[in-house]
């Protein structure tokens, strides 16, 4: 699937939202350190209203090709789960079952999955997973996670 | 002379090249992991040190520094993702070749390049380190501003989109650099009341998310096709003549290139993030062909990492001379020297020569090595990547960058932040927004924001402290090249658009 | 490298903690696992170095192995709240702590994430008390000198330190406080930066830790320590005291573990810690530093007067 979108006007308005996100955030803080930020801010702004405006008067809108869109979703939620999983199960409970179901998912966008594939992509998890926590955690010295598991 | 010749018998023992060998490849294995960055390479290194006398010492510690910055290079080159924040610069035009096909040959190129980069910068070091460090010591906060300024103005040629949005991609670099504690003021401002963004968004966060995240999300959306455009990863063989031909063909660029880095290496807390940038821009500058860069160039792959070799030994002129610690890796040499009770400064040449010399020579020895060690190395990380199906790759990587990430700060919150800025990065990748102004943005920010708030800090007793900012000549000089490159920007542009 | 005499007063602590640490150790069933040691900032400073000079020395004393581990941000801020809000309280997490850190940022910021008192502090095993450091060349011979210039020029001369409302930041204030000479502060971002800011003549002066001022040797001047006595490593300079002002300050360093841990194994890290300190002396004196070893009600003594220091100045 293709769709033409105004790309400067959406840039530039997205800018804006940023500017107004940490314009409202901005908080109490002293002279030091809200005279850089502030500058910031009003060039982002002035960018961000630059780009609205060419976007609204002269814009050339750019295809954008959608394809594969569903992959990109599911490698979006993929990358959640597996930070969740990091955080409240554990490292490796975590990074085994994801990384296959990754491989597979991807794999499948190829042709269909023999048993096999299902007993290979669960032992390549195995080997990298473990191999790079090993290398991690025993060689370059991170700290554990504090996870219930492993 | 005689200095010199008792510290190269001195660095030419079996035991030390062995440690030069072994730190070499150390290096440059971290260096290819997105997350490891040289600084904690050597933190590494330290305990092992502490066991060794002060030459060893600091001879192992140079070879995994020399070795970092290189390694960087393929990762760069192969998948689109700089292993550490001084090859961004690399991924412009090292990848595209390596969609050409041309990836063994772009690691040669890279290699040969930064073999030379780094032998250039220990030549500076030895014959001009004092005069060098005294223009060092010239950078003061307004001087440091003005740099800042200037360096933001590669944003206009960086990208290769439009030049508004690379500056509104500049812009929002310079905010989220504004996240966390203020550099100056002592204040934590848009913590957005969450008590873990104190920390920042380091430079590495956003740089393996806004590089590697959405190049992996492009790799699921498009399979195997988005890692090579049709050749597999290419064929191209060993080529290591015509690689050294490419290489020498443009003397230009190599040596302006190696100046660049030896320049930009003196600035105190410039570090080598933005060396490969500046050499890179000025090598498309400097180009009868600028519209052929970014689309697989050699010559910018030879500015890039030449320049940036250069920086490893030319970040030692202050550290060596002044006790200066150029680079943030400089300084755990410093500690490391400072244990063994030794005293940077010109003192450490008159009292200790031969030690302070054999650890230079150390360093030309550890650039020299990268040709075998790189081109094997490189040659094994290639035919990896080559041969690992896609389906594969794409959850290495990933789970390669999380643990990177992780180590950086040993903080799990900085996971998810590069994976929240990947994300966003894939869409407004996708909006025309490159990831390189954001980051140029954000290594600048801190650098413009200390040197602008101390310097008006240095003229209370003026009547409007702003004028400080224009007082000295350095600072004069540096306005000027930015407005000469501003216009520069500008002028050609115009022009070619009338065609 | 030469071996420098221990100070009377580090060796006999050293040799008292010594025989106290022997019994204990062998009688516990801890440490049962891995130490975990906190530095949260970043590598190749000094909270780094000197945790990798401890770090074979506590393997060796207690058979398991010990991991430093970095986790910088927020000026130790990030570490800090998350050691107070996850660690285990049973000894094999310790955490490096610094003064005026953990006193001034829970102060001067709202969303600190923890709190002063949140730890059980294990010892402070070493100080570096504050010199006030002028470029060799400068027409400073003396304090006197730069009191009675700053006097005549109000806000002219610029002093150098690392961080606003930080250990260096207060020790300025006090400065100004008491010889009432009106000068700048400017604030860097840590200590690597001040050395180019003395030596290329950014600021006027520059107040940092003792270390600094040996580190730079003939190139500075050291017009003042914030010490009780002078120091070994910089015989002609003066205390503030000697010449009539009341300050003594700089940063100390030492280590926590979370609050709730067994007193027992409080004290025999202690006692592990202060042993060190003998071997520790050895590098770490002719760099600057004094070894001390506060801890328990002395300890949290040291927190308090900080505080009152602190309100004094937030409250002017």
């Amino acid at each position: 699937m293709r769709i033409r979108l105004n790309t400067e006007l959406l840039s530039g308005l997205f800018g804006l939202a940023l500017a107004a996100l940490f314009f409202l955030n901005r908080g109490q803080v002293g002279f030091l350190s809200a005279v850089f930020p502030n500058t910031v801010l009003v060039i982002l702004t002035v960018i961000s209203v630059a780009l609205v405006a060419r976007g609204l008067l002269a814009g050339e809108p750019s295809t954008l090709n959608l394809e594969g869109g569903g992959s990109v979703l599911i490698g979006i939620g993929v990358m959640v789960l597996w930070w969740v999983g990091i955080r409240y199960v554990g490292f490796v409970t975590t990074s085994v079952p994801l990384f296959a179901a990754l491989a597979l998912a991807m794999k499948r966008r190829a042709g269909p999955l023999a048993s096999k594939d299902y007993l290979i992509a669960v032992a390549v998890a195995l080997v990298v997973v473990g191999g790079f926590f090993w290398v991690f955690s025993e060689v370059l010295g991170i700290r554990p996670f504090r996870a219930p598991w492993l | 002379m005689d200095v010199l010749i008792a510290a190269a018998l001195a660095v030419l023992q079996p035991h030390m090249l062995l440690i030069v060998l072994l730190g070499v490849t150390a290096g440059l294995f971290v260096g290819a992991l997105p997350g490891l960055t040289a600084t904690m390479a050597l933190a590494l290194m330290l305990p092992f040190t502490f066991t060794m006398d002060a030459l060893e010492g600091l001879v192992a510690l140079g070879a995994v520094y020399m070795g970092t910055i290189y390694g960087g290079a393929f990762t760069a080159i192969l998948i689109n993702t700089p292993g550490t924040p001084s090859s961004i610069a690399t991924t412009f035009d090292g990848h595209p070749m390596a969609k050409q096909g041309r990836a063994l040959e772009a690691i040669s190129i890279a290699t040969i390049a930064s073999v030379i980069g780094g032998v250039v910068g220990v030549l500076f070091l030895l014959v001009a380190a004092p005069p060098l460090a005294q223009l060092a010591l010239k950078f003061g906060p307004s001087e440091m501003f003005w740099v800042a300024i200037l360096g933001l103005t590669l944003i206009g040629s960086l990208g290769t989109g439009s030049v508004l949005k690379g500056l509104l991609g500049g812009a929002i670099g310079l905010l989220i650099g504004t996240i966390g504690i203020s550099p100056i003021g002592g204040e934590s401002r848009f913590t957005f009341g969450w008590p873990p963004l104190q920390a920042g968004i380091s430079l590495i966060v956003a740089l393996i998310g806004l590089f590697v995240i959405p190049e992996l999300l492009n790799m699921m959306r498009q399979g195997r096709a988005a890692l090579d455009a049709d050749t597999g990863l290419g064929n191209s063989g060993f080529r290591f003549g015509a690689a050294m031909t490419t290489v020498l063909s443009k003397p230009v660029n190599l040596i302006r290139s190696c100046l660049i880095g030896q320049i930009i290496a003196i600035i105190p807390g410039a570090g080598g993030s933005i060396t490969s940038l500046v050499a890179y821009n000025e090598a498309k500058r400097g180009s009868d062909d600028p519209d052929s860069f970014g689309k697989g160039n050699p010559e910018g792959l030879v500015a890039s990492e030449s320049s940036n070799n250069v920086m490893v030994a030319g970040s030692m002129v202050p550290l060596l001379t002044l006790g200066i610690p150029g680079a943030p890796p400089d300084a755990v040499i410093l500690g490391v020297m400072l244990l063994h009770g030794l005293r940077p400064g010109l003192d450490l040449f008159a009292e200790t020569g031969v030690l302070a010399n054999g650890f230079i020579i150390s360093m030309g020895l550890a650039a020299l090595m990268l040709i075998p060690v790189g081109l094997l190395g490189g040659r094994l990380i290639y035919q990896v990547i080559k041969r690992t199906p896609h389906y594969f790759l794409v959850p290495t990587i990933l789970v390669i960058t999380m643990l990177g990430t992780y180590a950086l700060r040993n903080n799990l919150v900085d996971v998810a932040l590069m994976l929240g800025l990947g994300m966003v990065g894939f869409v407004i990748r996708g909006l025309g927004l490159d990831a390189a102004p954001i980051v140029l943005g954000l290594i600048l920010g801190t650098i413009a924001e200390q040197g602008y708030v101390q310097t008006i800090l240095g003229g209370m007793a003026m009547d409007i402290p702003q004028l400080r900012l224009l007082e000295n000549t350095l600072s004069q000089i540096l306005i000027v090249l930015t407005v000469a490159v501003i216009g520069w920007t500008a002028w050609p542009k115009r022009t070619r658009k009338r065609e | 490298m030469t071996k420098t005499k221990l100070t009377p007063f580090a060796s006999l602590l050293g040799a008292v903690a010594g025989l106290a640490l022997a019994v204990p150790a062998v009688a516990q069933d801890f440490p049962s696992r891995a130490i975990e040691y906190i530095i949260p900032f970043n590598p190749g400073g000094e909270s780094d170095i000197t945790a990798r000079m401890q770090e074979p020395m506590m393997e060796e004393a207690l058979g398991v192995s010990v991991n430093v581990r970095h986790q910088p941000g927020g000026g130790g801020a990030v570490a800090w709240a998350e050691f107070q809000g996850n660690a285990e309280p049973d000894g094999h997490e310790i955490i490096g702590i610094n003064l005026p850190h953990i006193v001034g940022q829970p102060i001067q910021r709202t969303d600190a994430g923890y709190t002063t008192e949140g730890f059980d502090i294990i010892t402070w095993f070493h100080f570096t008390p504050h010199v006030l450091v002028v470029r060799a060349d400068s027409p400073f011979q003396s304090l006197d000198d730069l009191v009675n210039f700053a006097k005549e020029n109000p806000q002219s001369l610029t002093v150098g330190g690392s961080g606003t409302f930080s250990g260096n930041h207060l020790e300025t204030l006090r400065m100004e406080q008491l010889t009432e000479a009106d000068v700048t502060y400017i604030p860097f971002t840590g200590t690597g930066p001040l050395p180019a800011a003395i030596l290329g003549g950014h600021v006027g002066a520059v107040i940092s830790n003792s270390t600094l001022g040996v580190q730079m040797g003939d190139d500075v001047r050291v017009l003042a320590v914030a010490s009780e006595e002078r120091l070994d490593v910089l015989p002609d300079t003066p205390t503030f005291r000697e010449l009539g002002y009341d300050i003594v300050g700089g940063t100390y360093r030492g280590v926590a573990a979370p609050k709730g841990t067994p007193p027992e194994r409080i004290e025999m890290l202690a006692n592990l810690f202060t042993e060190m300190n003998t071997t520790m002396a050895e590098r770490q004196v002719p760099m600057g530093f004094q070894m001390t070893d506060i801890r328990g009600q002395a300890a949290i003594d040291l927190l308090a007067r900080l505080r009152d220091q602190y309100g004094d100045f937030l409250t002017q």
